[in-house]
């Protein structure tokens, strides 16, 4: 339909994405499409008014209004209830008890993205990046595109916007890319992260005393399961949005071969990071005179990250320590550019694996706290560590066909990792071959189609 | 955009082609292979064999077809028993259901026969297995197959994924099995009676005290419980169907009465007429099979604990 009946008109187009958008979004629950709708509304007269005001003061006055009316959204659905739990407490130590008005809040999903991608918006128009559109079937369409809305990637309206307003139309080669993006999405989704799932659930929440070796384990599995539902998430979206004929950002860039903790965050949820560095990072370097800016900024963006994931302790500390990792990092990188400079390929290949070594240390070291669902839970499992053990059958047990699946998949990624995507298959490749491994990962897909296992950062 | 939709519809017939191939090929018991060979045994070991059991390592090591056989058939009143042991290593609650259930269905337990079924709580340790079931990947595909309010879809997805999954199984089952399996599987050919191989006991490991393993009772989820009941009366009903009497055997398990299983599943099926259910998971009533110096490994029973094991078995089973 949208391409045989509606291919004449783009604006048609349009209109069909907003009200897939809308049922999509409404039918996990309707009562939320109001925020979505109130967004869009603030930001698109924002954004006019923007445009014809040449007076700073009323600019900036624009543009708080927006992000004030963003952030508050934001604030109150996902916030709420972290902050007044923290003031309780932090007056209960001090020996004042105030009662409790903590409420019973639905986190909206999708709302920490969309409420970035809309604030980019205006922001840019603030700063004369762009220009506002008229268009406000194509704002709305824009600001809740179904394939991105729920998870990312977190698009830029410089990029994502310009697409609506022009027509489009059907090229078979890239249509073919997207299905291989969507093909290759639910292979990392449902073969890899949900067969991962409940272990990394087990020891993560449930077990009562895993091994210091079934946790050993557990890191780079818990590390490969995150990054196949998330990233395999973004895959589905780009490769859904190819078939409508957009092209959405890159999210993941094969972070897994990245060798210093800096080009790590430039691979892993590249959307965020970038907004993160864009409207956070880069502006308080401007406005701060401080010595070690870019330290407290590095500071600001990693506490910010892990705040955007949600409002729990240990994300907030995830986003400390990353900051530390990062910092730590960049002295030595520098500090082995400076004095160390091999001379045999073997140090150099060397060093190049202890680098990376330590970039994937630190992530998935640090991906303990992310996962924990709280500090005491952190506490035991950290205290169960010093039950060295074995690997315990209870604690660790996956079918041969998931491990194997893995090292396929990092294989494939291995041999993709300077092009688009893991499964980003050359057009030399005979037809015959290509079909071939589309029936392999389909048969795989369904054959792992068992339960439903949402996506993780659904709940973000 | 045509060429792109002509070489969709190639692909999506070519998928189900290949499905349909598996899907006609294939056995119910594809990826076990233990209860493949133990399968394959019966016509030339027991032909005529009328009592059969069904479940995990805790039946193939603890019940003994012969000892059973002798016990019921020097008691009157009782028809004359040939058992089997179709009991095979790793298999879990709902795989144990799957196999039950299509045995009967393709009279591998033939009409007028007992068939034993084992009967243990799904925990999250066995959704760990997810990946391993054939048919019932998740505690909540019971309801869908059990269920014919379902909706199609749902259905047709779980009864297609385990066709799907042949390819890989079989590749994992035949190419890639563990050593240690088709090292069982291998023992059980040369020394097994029945589908039985009892862990040996020397006379140094006999009196040897080992600590058993308390089942982890926390992890049963009250809210499979009709989801449970619900199938164990689906394959009551189709044992009705095909004439078999169907006793639900609840095997050496380490709980406590007051755990969430059998204060939400077994108390209250036991008081339903319907269903036959011999515990043998009450240390209270048989402290015997409960006794450290009984066991081989933390779950199994040694040779001497099996054959105990079966003698009390026969005794709840002469009761019914």
């Amino acid at each position: 339909m949208y391409w045989f009946v509606l291919s004449k008109s783009h604006r048609r187009q349009n209109i069909f994405i907003l009200v897939a958008s809308y049922l999509f979004y409404g039918l996990w629950d309707y009562r939320f499409l109001s925020l979505i709708a109130l967004s869009t509304t603030i930001d698109y007269f924002v954004g006019l008014r923007l445009a014809k005001s040449n007076d700073k003061k009323h600019r900036k006055f624009l543009l708080s209004i927006s992000l004030i009316g963003n952030l508050s959204i934001l604030g109150f659905f996902k916030y709420y209830n972290f902050f007044v739990e923290s003031l309780a407490y932090s007056f209960g130590t001090m020996g004042i008890r105030i009662s409790d008005f903590t409420m019973d809040i639905i986190l909206p999903v999708g709302i920490s993205f969309y409420t970035l991608q809309t604030l980019s918006y205006t922001i840019d128009i603030y700063r004369d990046k762009i220009k506002p559109t008229e268009d406000f079937i194509a704002f709305s369409a824009f600001v809740s595109f179904f394939p991105q809305l729920v998870a990312g990637p977190i698009e830029r309206a410089s990029n994502l916007l310009p697409q609506f307003l022009q027509p489009r139309e059907f090229n078979y080669k890239y249509a073919v890319k997207g299905m291989e993006m969507i093909l290759w999405g639910l292979f990392m989704k449902v073969v890899i992260a949900d067969s991962l799932d409940a272990t990394q659930a087990y020891i993560f929440f449930t077990s009562k005393n895993p091994t210091l070796l079934s946790q050993l384990v557990n890191l780079p599995l818990s590390t490969t399961w995150l990054y196949c539902d998330f990233a395999g998430y973004s895959l589905i979206a780009r490769g859904t949005a190819r078939l409508l004929g957009f092209e959405l950002m890159r999210n993941f860039a094969f972070p897994f071969f990245a060798t210093s903790v800096s080009d790590f965050w430039k691979r892993w949820h590249i959307s965020l990071t970038s907004w993160l560095m864009d409207y956070v990072f880069r502006p308080y370097l401007k406005i701060t005179s401080s010595k070690n800016k870019a330290v407290y900024g590095l500071f600001l963006v990693f506490i910010l990250c892990g705040l955007w994931h949600g409002a729990r302790l240990t994300f907030l500390l995830w986003g400390g320590l990353t900051a530390i990792f990062y910092i730590i990092d960049r002295f030595v990188q520098k500090s082995i550019g400076k004095h160390f400079k091999p001379q045999h390929w073997i140090t150099s290949i060397a060093l190049s694996v202890m680098l990376w070594f330590s970039t994937q240390a630190f992530f998935m070291l640090s991906g303990y706290l992310f996962r924990s669902p709280s500090l005491e839970r952190m506490a035991v499992l950290l205290k169960s560590m010093t039950n060295v053990g074995t690997i315990s059958t209870i604690d660790w047990k996956i079918n041969t066909i998931p491990l194997i699946a893995v090292f396929f998949f990092f294989g494939f990624e291995y041999l993709h990792r300077k092009r688009n995507f893991g499964f980003d298959l050359s057009q030399n490749i005979p037809r015959v071959a290509r079909w071939g491994l589309y029936l392999l990962i389909s048969f795989m897909i369904v054959s792992y189609l068992g339960q439903t296992i949402n996506f993780v950062y659904f709940q973000f | 955009m045509r060429r792109f939709l002509f070489h969709s519809i190639l692909f999506a017939s070519l998928f189900f082609g290949v499905s349909a191939l598996i899907h006609m090929a294939k056995p119910f018991y594809f990826e076990n292979a233990m209860f493949r060979e133990k399968i394959n045994e019966i016509p030339t070991e027991c032909p005529s064999c009328n009592t059969f059991f069904i479940g995990s390592s805790l039946t193939f090591r603890h019940v003994n077809p012969m000892l059973f056989d002798s016990l019921v058939n020097s008691s009157s009143g009782h028809p004359i028993s040939e058992s089997y042991n179709l009991g095979s290593v790793q298999v879990n609650f709902l795989e144990s259901m799957y196999l039950a259930e299509h045995s009967m269905e393709e009279k591998i337990v033939p009409a007028k026969s007992t068939l034993f079924l084992e009967l243990r709580p799904h925990t999250i340790k066995d959704s760990i297995f997810t990946a391993k079931n054939t048919f019932y990947r998740d505690i909540h595909d019971l309801d869908l197959v059990a269920s014919h309010h379902q909706n199609l879809f749902d259905k047709a997805r779980v009864i297609y994924s385990s066709n799907a999954q042949y390819l890989f199984k079989y590749i994992n089952g035949g190419i890639l099995s563990t050593l240690n399996k088709n090292y069982v599987i291998e023992q059980l050919k040369q020394y097994g009676i029945r589908g039985f191989l009892p862990y040996t006991v020397s006379s140094k490991s006999r009196n040897k005290k080992i600590s058993i393993a308390y089942d982890d009772i926390d992890e049963y989820n009250p809210e499979h419980t009709s989801i449970v009941v619900k199938q164990l009366k689906h394959i009551q009903e189709i044992a009705k169907k095909h004439q078999i009497r169907l006793i639900y055997l609840v095997p050496n398990l380490f709980l406590d009465e007051s755990s969430d299983w059998k204060t939400h599943l077994i108390h209250p099926l036991q008081k339903d007429s319907s269903l036959q259910i011999i515990d043998m998971g009450q240390p209270h009533r048989y402290p015997r099979i409960f006794s450290p110096y009984q066991y081989h490994d933390k779950v199994h029973l040694h040779e001497d604990g099996a054959n105990l094991y079966t003698q009390l078995l026969v005794d709840a089973y002469l009761e019914l």
